[in-house]
């Protein structure tokens, strides 16, 4: 289960609008490599996971990709709010606007909804955790493209946290999956899933005698 | 970055602190030198909660110390100002 703790990880303090911008972030709240797919990835991977480091480091990694979800939110947030009808035109914020006046809704940059489709659970240790090691680092770059649009501290600030995050949890998700190696055949690391037939190859046939 | 209210920059300060060791400790739960700073910190950041807490209402929602449901009082952390 969880507790809300009432504060960002990360402050969120930002006094000019931009809903241009907005435009582009709320990308990670809803897109292919963004926070919500995220957290749900690791959270969902985690009942295929054999070993504690494993299932400790998705447990703890997938709680805290919902406190980045909820940064981007603010984010997304604070740089829309009190918009008038000309600012909205002006900045192409329109088609975003007329669907959901400026709530949050999770969607990708380009107008794309949500989708459980961009992210793999595919209960097997080693295939997630490969998924996980790529999935931080499309964040990083994702976060590397929002990076070079954005010219206000108060927006750079805490994107820059969130990419940073991103690299530390590719460095904790590579010591997991060496982990799950160590329990397996040196020889042959995908011999099998140890999630479901450990210890033994997938074959259900009988050898001729 | 550094927020406002000091009381608020030592959560997030130790906050984070705490977040960044206990993943470290997930995949090097063996490692005692680490396990002596997560005990250095999950103190301190008790201390900067309760310090916060005390002057400007619960962070969490079992510590509502008052007679009056002080939970639901903004600032919400999504509105800036935090
Ligand atoms: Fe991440």
């Amino acid at each position: 289960m969880w507790r809300y703790e009432k504060r960002l990880q990360y402050p969120v303090n930002i006094s000019q609008t931009n809903p241009k911008l907005a435009q582009f972030i709320i990308s990670q709240y809803g897109g292919p490599d963004g926070e919500s797919a995220a957290s749900m990835r690791y959270l969902s991977q985690r009942y295929a996971m054999p070993y504690d480091k494993g299932k400790a480091i998705l447990t703890d990694i997938g709680t805290e990709e919902l406190a980045h979800w909820e940064i981007i939110a603010a984010i997304v947030h604070q740089l829309t709010r009190n918009l008038t009808p000309q600012e909205i035109e002006e900045s192409g914020f329109g088609p975003y606007y007329i669907d959901h006046t400026t709530g949050i809704w999770p969607q990708a940059a380009g107008g794309i909804p949500f989708n459980a489709c961009e992210f793999q659970s595919k209960g097997d240790p080693i295939t997630d955790l490969f998924e996980d090691l790529a999935a931080e680092q499309k964040a990083r770059t994702t976060y590397d493209n929002i990076l070079r649009m954005v010219k206000d501290h108060d927006v750079c600030d805490p994107i820059r946290f969130l990419r940073e995050r991103e690299i530390v949890h590719f460095q904790r998700f590579g010591e997991a999956l060496r982990d799950v190696q160590d329990h397996l055949d040196s020889r042959n690391f995908y011999a099998f899933n140890p999630a479901f037939d450990p210890g033994q190859k997938p074959c259900g046939c009988k050898k001729n005698q | 970055m550094a927020c406002k209210n000091p009381l608020l920059q030592k959560v997030y300060e130790t906050g984070f602190a705490l977040d960044e060791i206990a993943l470290y400790l997930d995949t090097h739960p063996a490692d005692k030198q680490a396990m002596e700073y997560y005990q250095y910190i999950q103190k301190a950041n008790q201390d900067a909660v309760s310090a916060y807490e005390q002057s400007y209402g619960p962070l969490l929602i079992n510590q509502v110390n008052s007679n009056t449901w002080t939970w639901a009082n903004s600032p919400w952390p999504w509105e800036g100002g935090m």
